[in-house]
């Protein structure tokens, strides 16, 4: 039977578990040095989101490696024999890859990244970051972007991957977008990254949202089942939304919700249908029915999804809907607008917002 | 479009004076929060299952978000429930990329990392730890916040994005897989 009501906590009981806790919690804490975490936070702040470092670290990582394992297996090594100076045969292999023909599909060499499973590196924007950059104040990291500049400008490494990175940490977000560009033209997942990257670097530092556009449309041209499309996808309907261009949201969002993968964001997507047909088209019923079909998630975005039912539908006229919407809402246990709700739920039940309707 | 502040609706603020300074640029206000609130951001993301190696990486990256959108923090909400939000992003993203490692590895056939705890064999925290990792996420988070962050259940839902009755659903399961793997399950149940 499972207790209606909080329990007592195990660290507050007697006995070997409650002190178990106890002592965990104490752990827990030790080793922390806030004075070392200061430090580095004081060299990171400012930065790209690690993000930024780690996923095209790993890709790079694997391309190089499958490059290098493709020519391993490529190596003719056993028909040269001992005799073969390990000089020589590398000046060989050179001019074997200049001439060798496209790998057959039978070939044994392991499967290059590109065609890996959809593991996707969801970090890339699916978390609250991506979704706020636009909104935060641009010098909210100036007390601490000082350090930063000339940590990362002495970091600048030779690896291409990370290059791309630190030229746009230390100011140079033009070298960078060029970086980018040039890591985008080989066919690896290297080269997805680099586009989605690119497009991020254009929206985000060059603020140059058709040129970050059109990265992402190259993106879904060259790579339309990529490991990264849905993120794509979503980035683009974002975009979208920032430039205004309602009737393009509404067709890049139907396509989304089209594609089985898309369900995994659907909330997000009607959430912004409904901010489309709200405050673009001054569509209210149309977003009340879209922010209706957000509402079922359970987040945030579920949460103000389903309030915005409500008003929504007031804004429409419909005071019954409006009514059993903010009704459903006042039901929630998160949420986050319930004084708001209820002076729209009193005023909608007053007979005078009666009589009006 | 979602703005971190819409989200920031939770209960009163543990400490205006500090974020309004904060928000003003001063250099030793951002300090003295970071010495506050990084043990609590770092012993939390220990117990979700954060790795001692990662563990720079993901506190560094909850706060720069928490300094990127602290402007936009409303005085209504508790900072320390929106920290452990950024928290919560920081885990997932951290056992995501535990798990694409993991996958490189395999590709190429290479030994898979070994996790390790780096606390010694058989002390409090590696008990609770070994325990904490046979839980599933939802009740992981539920248990962690709960047991050893001393939040109520009101306060819980939001986190685990459910109702509260689930969450105390999830706290009882939860409970007693944990009393399980630390072979305590009769004095729990008891």
């Amino acid at each position: 039977m499972i207790p209606p009501v909080s329990p007592p906590r195990l660290a507050n009981t007697e006995g070997p578990v409650g002190k178990l806790c106890r002592d965990a919690a104490v752990e827990y804490r030790m080793g922390l040095d806030a004075e070392q975490a200061w430090r580095q936070q004081r060299a990171r702040a400012g930065s790209l989101p690690r993000r930024f470092v780690l996923v095209p670290s790993l890709a790079f990582c694997a391309a190089a490696a499958a490059s290098l394992l493709v020519g391993h297996f490529r190596d003719p090594a056993p028909n040269l024999g001992a005799q073969v100076e390990p000089e020589a045969r590398s000046v060989l292999r050179r001019g074997e890859a200049k001439t060798a023909p496209p790998a057959s599909p039978t070939s044994i060499a392991p499967k290059a990244p590109t065609e890996a499973p959809r593991k996707r590196p969801s970090v890339l924007g699916t978390g609250d970051a991506p979704r706020a950059l636009a909104v935060a104040p641009p010098n909210t990291l100036a007390p601490l972007a000082q350090p930063l500049a000339e940590d990362s400008t002495a970091k600048a490494t030779t690896e291409p991957a990370l290059d791309c990175l630190s030229f746009a940490r230390a100011g140079d977000a033009t070298r960078s977008e060029s970086c980018f560009e040039a890591q985008s033209k080989s066919g690896s997942l290297a080269a997805e990254v680099a586009l989605y990257e690119l497009a991020r670097l254009r929206r985000d530092m060059l603020g140059r949202p058709l040129a970050a556009l059109s990265a992402l449309d190259e993106y879904l041209r060259r790579f339309p089942g990529g490991s990264l499309s849905l993120e794509v996808r979503f980035s683009r309907l974002e975009l979208l939304v920032k430039m205004g261009r309602a009737s393009e949201v509404l067709q890049a969002s139907d396509e989304l919700l089209a594609l089985p993968s898309g369900q995994e964001r659907a909330a997000e997507v009607h959430f912004l249908r409904g901010n489309v047909y709200a405050h673009s088209l001054a569509s209210p019923a149309e977003a009340a029915r879209e922010y209706a079909l957000a509402s079922s998630s359970p987040g945030r975005v579920g949460d103000e999804a389903a309030f915005l039912t409500g008003i929504s539908f007031e804004k429409a006229g419909d005071t019954e809907q409006a009514r059993a919407a903010f009704d459903r809402y006042l039901k929630r246990s998160s949420a986050q607008h319930l004084a708001e709700a209820k002076a729209h739920l009193n005023a909608l039940s007053s007979p005078a917002a009666g009589e009006g309707h | 479009m979602l703005a971190p502040a819409s989200g920031l609706t939770l209960s009163a603020a543990p400490n205006e004076g500090l974020l309004a300074r904060c928000v003003s640029g001063d250099q030793a206000a951002w300090r003295d929060l970071h010495r506050v609130y990084y043990p609590i951001a770092a012993a939390f993301l220990r117990k979700l299952g954060v790795r001692d190696n990662e563990l720079d990486d993901a506190t560094q990256e909850v706060f720069v978000q928490l300094f990127r959108y602290l402007p936009t923090f409303r005085g209504d909400a508790q900072l320390k429930t929106w920290l452990y939000k950024l928290c919560l992003t920081q885990a997932r993203r951290a056992r995501r990329f535990r798990a694409l490692a993991r996958t490189m590895h395999r590709w190429f056939g290479a030994e898979e990392p070994v996790a390790h705890l780096e606390v010694s064999e058989g002390t409090a925290r590696e008990l609770v730890q070994r325990a904490l990792d046979r839980l599933n996420d939802g009740e992981r988070l539920v248990l962690v916040l709960y047991e050893f962050e001393g939040l109520s259940g009101e306060e819980i839902a939001p986190l685990a994005g459910c109702p509260v009755a689930t969450v105390w659903r999830r706290l009882h399961y939860a409970r007693q897989r944990f009393s399980d793997a630390l072979g305590v399950g009769e004095e729990l149940r008891s």
